[in-house]
């Protein structure tokens, strides 16, 4: 018996859903919702907008349920209305600058953040990925970090095939560029204690 | 393959994204070159990095609080159909009907404009049967008297040269019936009773009666030039 794959079980549950079956709602939303927030908390930078809007994501889905066409993949159509919402989100942001009370008192603050290089090598690679430009920071979070084929993220950022590939590779040349003292660092300490990414 | 081709694909061959001929070329590279080997290593150590990028912690209700919501939007749907069920006709917008409206509004505008009376007013008609006025135009019926410069005000806009002209010829005719009756009315009655100016005593069929008097403007010509004179007006 062949093993059902990921889409699969997305297409059975969104079937039950759209028959009114709330519990595989339920299930659907355990499945997507840490990705969901791996990628719109590193697009948004306060937490709580992002859950805002990875719940309104779900609203979304559930509100259009009868709409979803089973042609494509639903993570790609899940992750296109949650990047929609947050990009409105970023949008509007734009618009109205919103200020942190610590920014009205001084500078001093900032260049100190700035300066400060996380100690683990997760938090510099996150810290990071926050300072790309929006469109790279998209494309290597779907990409790299919760590793959709090239093709999904195409569909899901509406761009061609080889714009994705690009916006990848930038942005990999570019965080490598930022993190390598911490890269070499991490490797030389790995290479001597062999102890888990994790850890470091 | 020379180490510049070789690093420009690493970070896809450190990705798994790189294969045929291309992929041995590289791993034959770098079972050569240290420093591509140390490069390579890099961008291994950034990719397991990112893989161990953890997601924000979503709240503990988190579930419960979509839930509801969409439970309140259930309930939503589920009244909004049950109290406003889709109409079998379709729902005139404001798009649909106003151009309607406007045409409408057009046409009753126009159509009232058309039957109001001003529309009917005529053409003032120079009758030239009218005794002595063949030959008067609007120019001539603005003039004022040099005694009083407020008469032009008693011509109305519908005037016509006949209505004048008849006016004219009655006041010369009651001015007559005035001075050759005697009695009450063949007195200067302004100078007597000053309150009742404006009124006089016509003899009639049926005996002396009340009448009111104003001025009007009296149209005349004499031979060759035309002119104006303030006269009475009973009516």
């Amino acid at each position: 018996m062949p093993k059902e794959t990921e889409k699969d079980i997305d297409f059975s549950l969104m079937k039950a859903i759209q028959n009114g079956d709330m519990v595989a709602f339920n299930t659907m939303v355990d499945r997507y919702k840490d990705r969901l927030m791996n990628v719109i908390g590193r697009m948004l930078s306060s937490s709580e907008e992002a859950e805002d809007i990875v719940q309104e994501t779900f609203v979304r889905v559930y509100q259009h349920r009868q709409s979803f066409n089973f042609q494509h993949c639903f993570s790609t159509w899940i992750y296109t209305i949650g990047l929609n919402l947050a990009r409105n989100e970023l949008r509007k942001r734009k618009k109205f600058k919103f200020y942190e009370i610590s920014d009205m008192q001084g500078h001093e603050t900032e260049f100190a953040v700035e300066a400060k290089i996380p100690s683990r090598l997760p938090q510099a690679i996150d810290s990071a990925i926050r300072d790309l430009p929006e469109k790279y920071r998209t494309a290597f979070l779907l990409r790299d970090v919760e590793e959709m084929p090239y093709e999904e993220v195409a569909k899901a950022l509406g761009v061609p095939l080889g714009t994705v590939k690009s916006r990848v590779n930038r942005a990999r040349l570019i965080l490598r560029d930022k993190l390598q003292p911490r890269l070499e660092e991490h490797h030389a300490l790995s290479k001597s204690t062999l102890l888990p990414v994790g850890l470091l | 393959m020379r180490c510049r081709k070789v690093r420009s694909y690493l970070s896809a061959y450190c990705n798994d994204e790189v294969a045929g001929r291309s992929l041995v070329a590289i791993q034959e590279h770098l079972s050569t070159c240290g420093a591509c080997r140390r490069e390579e290593s890099l961008y291994r150590s950034m990719r397991e990095g990112a893989r161990e990028l953890r997601a924000g912690s979503l709240s503990r209700d988190f579930n419960a609080r979509l839930l509801d919501r969409i439970a309140q939007e259930r309930f939503q749907e589920t009244r909004t159909r049950a109290y406003f069920p889709r109409p079998s006709v379709p729902v005139l917008s404001w798009r649909r009907v106003a151009p309607v409206l406007g045409s409408v509004a057009v046409i009753a505008l126009a159509a009232i404009f058309a039957l109001s009376p001003g529309s009917n007013r005529a053409v003032p008609t120079y009758a030239s049967s009218s005794p002595g006025s063949s030959s008067l135009d609007d120019s001539y019926l603005t003039v004022q008297p040099d005694a009083n410069p407020n008469m032009t005000s008693n011509l109305k806009k519908n005037w016509s040269l006949d209505t004048q002209l008849a006016k004219a010829e009655r006041s010369r005719q009651i001015s007559g019936m005035l001075t050759s009756s005697g009695g009450f009315a063949s007195m200067d009655y302004r100078e007597a009773f000053p309150w009742i100016y404006g009124y006089g005593i016509v003899d009639s069929p049926f005996g002396p009666v009340v009448v009111k008097i104003r001025p009007v403007l009296r149209i005349y010509e004499t031979s060759g030039s035309t002119g104006a004179k303030e006269d009475q007006e009973v009516y």
